[in-house]
């Protein structure tokens, strides 16, 4: 039996465990197998809710004094937890999810503009423009305070698709990073092909010391359609600075510290957050390599690492 | 069978009368709340916070019963997102804190553990939890789910957007690197 059918059975040895039944590993099982199963049983046997009658009484007041109506099923249909969109505060909080959401914002499309007016660089189907980013605008403002009754709050986190999967969503060969920094790893991929056209295969690296990450890394790797009419990846970064750069053998741009990231602190305001950009073109492909921690010989270390 | 552990009885009907009448929630409550509080618990190291992330859950679902559609998904599954989305709320809350207490570094900020990965003396299950604290993120999820939550791979899945293979690897691998860090603490 290979690694994944023992993975699979373990599995199913632990569901048997936990629904009061005894595991049954073979005889020939590894030592590996057998040795996790009896942390599994460990586990399973851990109550971590012995002793928290105190607790679970709180609670059940809590809800029984409840001042918060309940809401009628004719009022609130629709309103539910499955389907919820993330409100302005939460879209600002730091996680892959609401960095997706940010990024969309951040690429929204643009009003009508004089051909060239605000347009710094061009690069693949990407378009820099000087406009002032959705969080610079409310950079300093109170971020929105939740409605105590408002529906849950519900950024679906991105997949954790496989290379075979994302490729077959977006009907190209995929890329990954071959090397990393230490302690960052895979965490998120997903694909789409949106309705304008555009595809894009996001991958999300973040550096996880201690189980929370404060640093990462987002591969984008999309194709535009070629008969669009008007720019369809435009970025607003504001005046951050963008440099001339060769990126595994063609030109490329760094954008340092653009203003695309917010955060809501202790007051609840918002603060505004620079990240660091390198965008290239290659082989039909835009790519981006997008980071709030590392520095372009970094970036640059991974972005030559990248491969099918 | 909606887990591992079986659903309550007759619960479609428990729903439906919990929906009209607020006193009949108190069965779903008393169902859920070991798997609901031991998910938290072990998604988060400080049990003060654990209590207060519970407590959320079930008041907000209790408030939004009325939304939850059977059609859609199982009881556990619209539970379980509410819990998700909670300990979500709770770890970006501390997330803030850290970045602010860096004073606009920019680069590489500290590495030290949150103060809430701290030591937990005179509790039980203490160095299994202190274990489960140092794992990756997501390695802590699928664990919590699995022992906390008592769910099949299949409805992990659906909780997470990964495949049931990814799913099963991701257990395997997380309940091994736990059984190594708990061997290290022993030999320490």
């Amino acid at each position: 039996m290979n690694e994944q059918n023992w993975e699979e059975q373990f599995s199913r040895e632990v569901d048997r465990m936990l629904a009061g039944g005894s595991p049954s590993l073979s005889d020939d099982a590894p030592a590996e197998a057998k040795a996790a199963l009896e942390m599994a049983a460990r586990l399973t046997a851990a109550d971590l809710s012995a002793g928290t009658e105190p607790l679970r009484e709180d609670i059940r007041r809590r809800i029984a004094t409840s001042r918060h109506t309940r809401k009628g099923w004719s009022s609130r249909q629709g309103d539910n937890p499955m389907n919820h969109q993330s409100t302005l505060t939460r879209k600002l909080a730091l996680s892959g999810a609401t960095l997706m959401l940010v990024l969309a914002a951040s690429l929204a499309l643009p009003p009508v503009r004089t051909f060239a007016e605000g347009i710094l660089r061009q690069i693949g189907g990407v378009t820099l423009t000087d406009d002032p980013t959705a969080m610079e605008r409310m950079d300093g403002q109170p971020a929105e305070v939740s409605d105590p009754n408002d529906p849950l709050p519900t950024a679906a986190p991105p997949r954790l698709l496989s290379a075979g999967e994302a490729s077959a969503i977006a009907g190209y060969p995929v890329y990954a990073a071959g090397a990393l920094p230490e302690g960052y790893e895979l965490v998120f991929r997903d694909a789409a092909v949106q309705d304008n056209g555009v595809t894009t295969v996001r991958t999300h690296y973040y550096d996880q010391p201690a189980g929370q990450f404060s640093g990462f890394v987002i591969l984008s790797q999309d194709t535009y359609p070629a008969d669009a009419e008007g720019p369809l990846g435009e970025w607003a970064v504001s005046d951050a600075p963008i440099s001339d750069v060769t990126v595994r053998g063609v030109p490329g741009l760094w954008v340092e510290g653009a203003p695309i990231m917010g955060q809501v602190d202790l007051q609840g305001n918002v603060q505004t957050q620079g990240l660091n950009i390198l965008i290239w073109e290659e082989e039909g492909y835009t790519f981006s390599l997008l980071t709030n921690a590392l520095s372009l010989d970094e970036m640059q270390v991974i972005a030559g690492s990248l491969s099918e | 069978m909606d887990g591992a552990v079986p659903m309550l009885n007759n619960e479609l009907a428990v729903i439906a009368r919990a929906k009209a009448e607020p006193d009949a929630f108190t069965a779903l409550y008393d169902h859920y709340f070991p798997r609901i509080y031991s998910y938290v618990r072990y998604r988060v190291p400080d049990a003060a916070a654990a209590a207060d992330v519970t407590s959320q859950v079930f008041e907000q679902a209790y408030r939004h019963l009325a939304s939850y559609d059977p059609a859609r998904a199982a009881f556990s599954t619209w539970l379980f997102t509410i819990a998700r989305n909670a300990l979500y709320n709770h770890t970006r809350g501390q997330k803030l804190r850290r970045w602010l207490s860096l004073d606009h570094v920019i680069g590489k900020p500290d590495h030290a553990p949150p103060p809430e990965a701290a030591v937990i003396h005179q509790e039980a299950h203490a160095d299994l939890l202190e274990a489960v604290a140092r794992l990756p993120e997501r390695e802590r999820d699928i664990l919590a789910l699995k022992f906390g939550a008592a769910l099949t791979n299949r409805r992990i899945a659906d909780l997470t957007g990964l495949t049931e293979n990814n799913v099963a690897v991701i257990l395997y691998r997380a309940v091994r690197r736990l059984r190594a860090e708990l061997e290290v603490e022993v030999e320490a």
